[in-house]
């Protein structure tokens, strides 16, 4: 499609882009009534732009601005989920719109949920890099604004460099490997990568790399600085980005290393590459995190081992193993969304306690809990698409300690002194999250077969 | 009404913690009234459940199947057989009388009673499942409960001991997941539907290799069974009473549950071959755990490795399953019949054994205001002998049935030789401890709380009593077996 047929299907960005207008033309507010009316709208645009985006999932897929961009039930559950996100992590933030500093918090997060969104319609190399540049720009001024320390600013900058080299590297690779900037043009993929597995191999490790980065080295990073990555994750860009980069990854490996008769021999290898590959990374998390044990660091390290399970799910490369991996990958960041959107003070009430239980017990994988249900699913698509039994017991074992200091963490929660403290608005949001994690370990199929329809048209 | 039974015994202990969190933490009796009218009413109708069940049938009784998630082919099946009855009853016998142990605990009682409830929901669900995603579900939730019961009631110094439990309980649990999984794969028609795996096991060799090794170390850990038992000392022992006897006497079964209920029918042809292997862990089992009753003075270490000397002996009874191979399949059947009798007993024995220190004290302190009090002396004794396996009791009965199912087979008949020779040495330090309790003197610790301990005058005189009666009519158990073992024994033969 051409530039003007297209644009009907880019109304969600727009709406945010307005709103980031309409917050930088009324930063003063002070009336009640208009700031009140000011909220309402914002979270009307927000609901409008999510509806639109699940209005465009069904249907045929269409490649838009000259196939820069997608429009595939893919890219619109994405997009509503960036935005559901969105709404969770900020709606504290909408709530206290008279202060200055929430304001410009929101204008830097709707250009980052924007740029995330695009991203997951990104169907060209130009696209992806334009969106990771818009991302790593807005994440590195909220970075700045709302941290002091110079050393941290330096690294994170150095790290989404990094990514940003990296990738570029690894895409400029396959566009010589296939000779096209679309990703949609990688087809012959699997018929080049057979005559040399090596080369699928090395496109893994960079695009693990690359990708990996914002996963698995950021947070790494924190939890070798020992700083409490909670508030970290209370502003939504590096969620909402990570869950972007991770959408793309989906899109690009599916073309990449697509499951073709004559393929299935070279899958399986670089399966096994990824695979060993992303154990490693679990033993680090591992050894990292015994290093110290705080609660902080247990998410972190929680987050890192996700994230390397989903990775291997998605070279694995089936309908499957791919659903699974979205579907654990949203679990654990609505789980971890909702710690982060708890009232981050030492206060144990007895709401906190609760919802922290069952957040805990989403992430050890109790059954019953969303927690479960995920890596059920992901062990299980895993045996099927045959990956090595050995690499899924080592990931499983691996995780193991963590589940353990979990199930720590729970005891050591019951044993805190609960304090009154009526802060019952701040706990509506997690209160809503910890229902998720329940019921969708419950009545989980409902949304797993909404995520395998979205994925099922790229075969 | 029928139908509806097994259900309702899932059901209600759920319902119970979810009451029991409501309730405000200084309302101990009403906590406390709660979990016992749960688990009264559970055991009432596992008590409905032996009375109603036909014993002349092989197949699923009460027997509940929904279709439950489609898109996996898992479906919702419990139902039970007379080997889950037995393993049933025994759960209703231990949690009632649990409650009524730990009717004075200390600290945390609101925390006590709905973990308890919520482990008993957890084990019933195990004992009823016939399908595999519901049967780990079960799992997961028994293995959560029981260790958050260990680590809540253990004092802060033995975090290792019961991380160590935790770590081992979270393998367990890791290696059925991909057992599971990995038969799953193989025939994804039959979804996860244990009694349709069972009855078409036409696995490929590789796998079944795999499945047949993951399950059965998993379950193996759980039971615990030499070389896997090293959460056994390090969690019972720093725990109260109340919760070792629930690791003793009932968690402690699953492992053995487990590979009758699962491993078996699922893989009957290794099972057949890997007889001796089972006879070969039986073996150093009882021997190891013999020398440790042997040399050790504290009372509850003597029980928990007399616990696993009992599971060992259960081994052996396994090993039996070796005469299928040389169509001796009557053999096969006794030794069956005696490992569950055997396993059964002796969780009852252990909870017997574990409340004996508190009767102990009792003795003591009786002896010393008003005389030799030798009803509760002639108790304390009953209950060693018939730990011992004197004849009359239940424990003779199913060491009897175990040890004449492996005399079978020339292998395991000198393999069990060997094994009893541990009873020796338990027997001496057993006719110690009855010489300590009739002259008292400080060779053995028989150190306990006394408010870990509640009850015991009434429950252990009735635990007796079954075992007593259980032993001299053990027709009456035997014929809740007959079926499901044939049935069980039929698969073995034709299948393997």
């Amino acid at each position: 499609m051409n530039n003007f047929d297209s644009l009907p299907f880019f109304i969600p960005e727009i709406i945010l882009i307005f709103n980031v207008f309409l917050l930088l033309l009324f930063p003063d507010l002070r009336r009640k009534n208009i700031l009140f009316l000011l909220k309402v709208f914002i979270l009307l645009n927000l609901a409008i732009a999510c509806l639109v985006n699940l209005a465009y999932m069904p249907g045929m897929p269409l490649g838009l601005f000259f196939n820069n961009f997608a429009r595939d039930p893919f890219a619109g559950l994405f997009s509503s989920i960036l935005l559901g996100l969105f709404l969770i992590l900020n709606i504290d933030k909408l709530r206290r719109l008279e202060e200055r500093i929430n304001i410009d918090c929101l204008i830097n997060e709707l250009i980052c949920l924007t740029a995330s969104i695009l991203l997951v319609k990104a169907n060209s190399m130009t696209a992806f890099f334009l969106c990771v540049g818009l991302i790593f720009i807005s994440y590195t001024t909220h970075y700045y604004v709302f941290n002091r320390k110079i050393a941290d600013n330096y690294a994170i900058l150095v790290i989404q460099a990094l990514i940003f080299g990296l990738l570029f590297f690894v895409f400029w690779f396959i566009y010589g490997l296939f000779g096209s900037l679309y990703f949609n043009s990688i087809d012959p993929a699997s018929a080049l990568l057979r005559h040399n597995p090596a080369t699928g191999c090395y496109i893994i490790l960079l695009l693990t790399l690359g990708f990996g980065l914002y996963g698995i080295v950021l947070p790494f990073y924190f939890l070798h600085r020992g700083k409490e990555m909670l508030t970290e994750f209370r502003n939504s860009t590096y969620f909402i980005a990570l869950m972007a980069l991770f959408g793309s990854l989906i899109r690009l490996s599916y073309r990449l290393f697509s499951e073709q008769s004559n393929a299935v021999e070279v899958s399986r290898l670089i399966g096994l590459f990824s695979a060993c590959l992303m154990v490693c990374v679990m033993i680090g998390a591992n050894l990292y995190y015994l290093k110290k044990k705080t609660a902080a660091n247990l998410i972190i390290t929680a987050l890192i081992i996700h994230y390397s399970m989903t990775i291997i799910a998605i070279i694995a490369d089936t309908a499957d193993t791919v659903s699974a991996a979205i579907y654990l990958m949203l679990s654990s960041v609505l789980i971890f969304a909702g710690i982060a959107s708890l009232p981050d003070n030492e206060n144990a009430t007895i709401l906190k306690k609760v919802l922290l239980t069952i957040f805990y017990l989403g992430l050890i994988g109790l059954p019953g809990t969303s927690g479960f249900i995920a890596r059920f699913l992901l062990i299980k698509s895993l045996i099927d698409a045959g990956i090595s039994l050995w690499i899924i017991t080592c990931a499983l074992l691996f995780s193991l300690p963590l589940t353990f200091y979990f199930m720590r963490e729970i005891i050591n929660l019951q044993k805190k002194r609960i304090i009154q403290v009526n802060t019952r608005q701040l706990y509506c949001m997690p209160t809503l999250l910890a229902l998720y994690t329940i019921l969708s370990g419950i009545f989980w199929e409902p949304l797993f077969e909404l995520i395998t329809e979205s994925i099922v048209f790229f075969k | 009404m029928d139908n509806h039974l097994l259900l309702t015994i899932l059901v209600l202990p759920i319902i119970g913690t979810l009451i029991l969190i409501f309730i405000r933490e200084n309302r101990v009796s009403i906590i406390k009234s709660v979990a016992a009218i749960i688990c009264g009413l559970q055991l009432w109708i596992i008590i409905q459940l032996l009375t109603s069940f036909d014993k002349t049938v092989s197949y699923l009784q009460f027997a509940e199947h929904i279709n439950w998630i489609n898109l996996l082919n898992i479906d919702f099946i419990i139902g039970i057989n007379g080997i889950n009855l037995l393993y049933l009853a025994l759960a209703g016998i231990v949690f009632f009388t649990t409650v009524f142990i730990s009717w004075r605990i200390e600290n945390q009682q609101k925390s006590f009673f709905i973990l308890l409830l919520l482990l008993n929901g957890g084990i019933t669900g195990v004992l009823i499942a016939f399908d595999l995603f519901l049967f780990l579900m079960f799992y997961g939730l028994t293995l959560f409960a029981m260790f958050i019961l260990v680590t809540l009631f253990s004092p802060q110094s033995a975090n290792f001991q019961t991380g160590h439990f935790g770590v081992k309980a979270l393998v367990s649990f890791c290696l059925i997941m991909i057992g599971t999984l990995i038969v799953n794969n193989q025939n994804p028609g039959f979804g996860f539907n244990l009694v349709t795996f069972a009855q078409n096991p036409g696995l490929p060799a590789n796998v079944s290799n795999a499945g047949f090794i993951l399950f059965l170390i998993g379950f193996l850990i759980i039971a615990p069974v030499f070389p896997f038992h090293s959460w056994l000392a390090a969690a019972v022992h720093e725990t109260i009473t109340p919760v070792s006897i629930l690791l003793l006497a009932l968690f402690s079964q699953i492992g053995i549950f487990g590979i009758l209920h699962i491993l078996f029918p699922l893989f009957p042809g290794h099972a057949v071959q890997s007889a001796i292997l089972f006879a070969i862990l039986g073996l150093i089992g009882a021997l190891y755990y013999a020398f440790s009753v042997f040399s050790i003075s504290n009372f509850k270490k003597i029980v928990l490795y007399f616990a696993g000397y009992l599971n060992a002996f259960v081994l052996l009874g396994l090993s039996a399953l070796l005469a299928i191979k040389f169509q001796t399949p009557d053999a096969a059947f006794t030794g069956l019949n005696g490992a569950i009798i055997l396993s059964t007993a002796s969780g009852l024995i252990t909870l017997l054994l574990l409340l004996l220190p508190k009767a102990y004290q009792s003795v003591i302190k009786d002896d010393a205001i008003n005389g030799n009090r030798w009803q509760l002396k002639f108790m304390i004794l009953l209950v060693l002998l018939a730990g011992l396996g004197l004849p009359g009791f239940l424990i003779f009965i199913g060491q009897y049935l175990c040890l004449s199912g492996a005399f079978c087979q020339i292998s395991t008949r000198i393999i069990s030789i060997f094994a009893l020779s541990g009873l020796i040495l338990i027997g001496v330090q057993f006719f110690r401890i009855i010489r300590a309790i009739i002259r008292p003197d400080n060779r053995f610790d028989f150190f306990v709380k006394t408010t870990e301990i509640q009850n015991e005058k009434i429950i252990m005189p009735m635990i007796i009593i079954i075992l007593l009666l259980l032993g001299i009519f053990p027709e009456s158990i035997l014929k809740y077996l007959n079926q499901s073992i044939d049935n069980l024994m039929e698969l073995l033969t034709i299948l393997r």
